[in-house]
């Protein structure tokens, strides 16, 4: 009894875990994005230097937000 | 809904007593009313199975309540979760994930019922819950490593040449944290309310044929239910995976 209670909250957890994978991987990739270009006008604005900041920083969060999701898949991988 | 009313007039924001306050604003809101409905009915549902006063010496005392079953099942639930993705030492921490899991959990649900407000669905409120979590995660973090927790930053076994890219990275997905759990949160509820609107718009436009869009809401309105779950879950899960970075960092 006890060992198919166990079994049962197992599989309803693990779905869940999928479930909230799925959400969480949209917005990741959003998230550092917006932090790069906040980051990057703020840099602008102190600094003077128009562009350059904004262009720069966005590729850095670009590749922030890949590294995110990247991370993330690697760690459904692991639970599997 | 009335004709030209717009979907979005739910999310609207209305003062219900005006408070001034030396020219601050500090109203009590709609916003505010259904926060405090919120935490008293939090409060109330796990006092209220263990205020059991009456004695009676007899079998039925040891059997415990619905209403207490309910309740020692939300908390074993965060138990638990905090067990697989902290250890043993985020116990500690257990008061600050539960009330954070609750909150959201319930301000979602009650934001469920028709004429309610959705206080999840202003991005203020998730990302004031957000920085709440993303600086205490920090101070704990220096807390318990000191200078060490810049050290978080720095990927173990990589070339010193690549440092000068991959620490601006890693500071960029550090501080993306508190934005991509509060967006997630806000956008889930601002969408799913928008769409409930928007065909219950429909049912009253299309006359008769106003039953399809009426099926779809009441389908619509079961997954809402597994989405308000599902993101108080996440944000959980979420500060305890950040728990557990600032304790053991990597």
């Amino acid at each position: 009894m006890q060992n198919k209670k166990d079994d049962k909250s197992e599989s309803s957890g693990s779905s869940l875990k999928g479930l909230s994978f799925a959400y969480r991987i949209s917005s990741e990739l959003l998230a550092a994005l917006i932090v790069s270009v906040i980051l990057g006008l703020l840099i602008d604005k102190f600094f003077d230097t128009k562009p350059i900041g904004l262009i720069s920083l966005i590729i850095l969060g670009f590749l922030a937000g890949l590294l995110n999701i990247y991370r993330l898949i690697r760690r459904i991988e692991n639970h599997k | 809904m009335a004709k030209g009313e717009s979907p979005l007039k739910q999310f609207e924001v209305q003062p219900i007593v005006e408070i001034n306050v030396f020219g601050l604003d500090l109203s009590f809101t709609n916003s505010a009313l259904w926060m405090t409905i919120t935490t008293v009915f939090i409060i109330a549902f796990f006092t209220i199975p263990f205020l059991k006063t009456k004695k009676t010496n007899s079998v039925e005392d040891l059997y415990p309540s619905r209403l207490q079953v309910a309740s020692e099942l939300g908390f074993n639930f965060i138990s638990s979760l905090i067990n697989d993705t902290v250890g043993k030492e985020g116990k500690k921490y257990f008061p600050l994930v539960f009330a954070l899991f609750m909150f959201i959990l319930f301000g979602n649900l009650f934001g469920m019922i028709p004429y309610s407000f959705t206080f999840t669905s202003h991005i203020i409120v998730t990302l004031a819950l957000a920085m709440g979590v993303f600086i205490f995660v920090t101070v704990l973090g220096f807390v318990k490593h000191g200078v060490k927790f810049f050290g978080f930053f720095v990927i173990p076994g990589l070339p010193i040449y690549m440092l000068p890219l991959l620490i601006p990275i890693e500071v960029i997905s550090y501080l993306s944290r508190p934005i991509s759990l509060s967006v997630r949160l806000f956008a889930n509820m601002l969408a799913g309310h928008t769409l409930l609107k928007v065909f219950a718009g429909f049912v009253s436009a299309l006359g008769f044929f106003g039953i399809l869009p009426l099926v779809f809401i009441i389908a619509l309105t079961g997954l809402e239910i597994l989405i308000a779950f599902l993101q108080a879950y996440v944000f959980a899960i979420l500060t305890c995976l950040y728990i557990n970075d600032a304790l053991h960092l990597h």
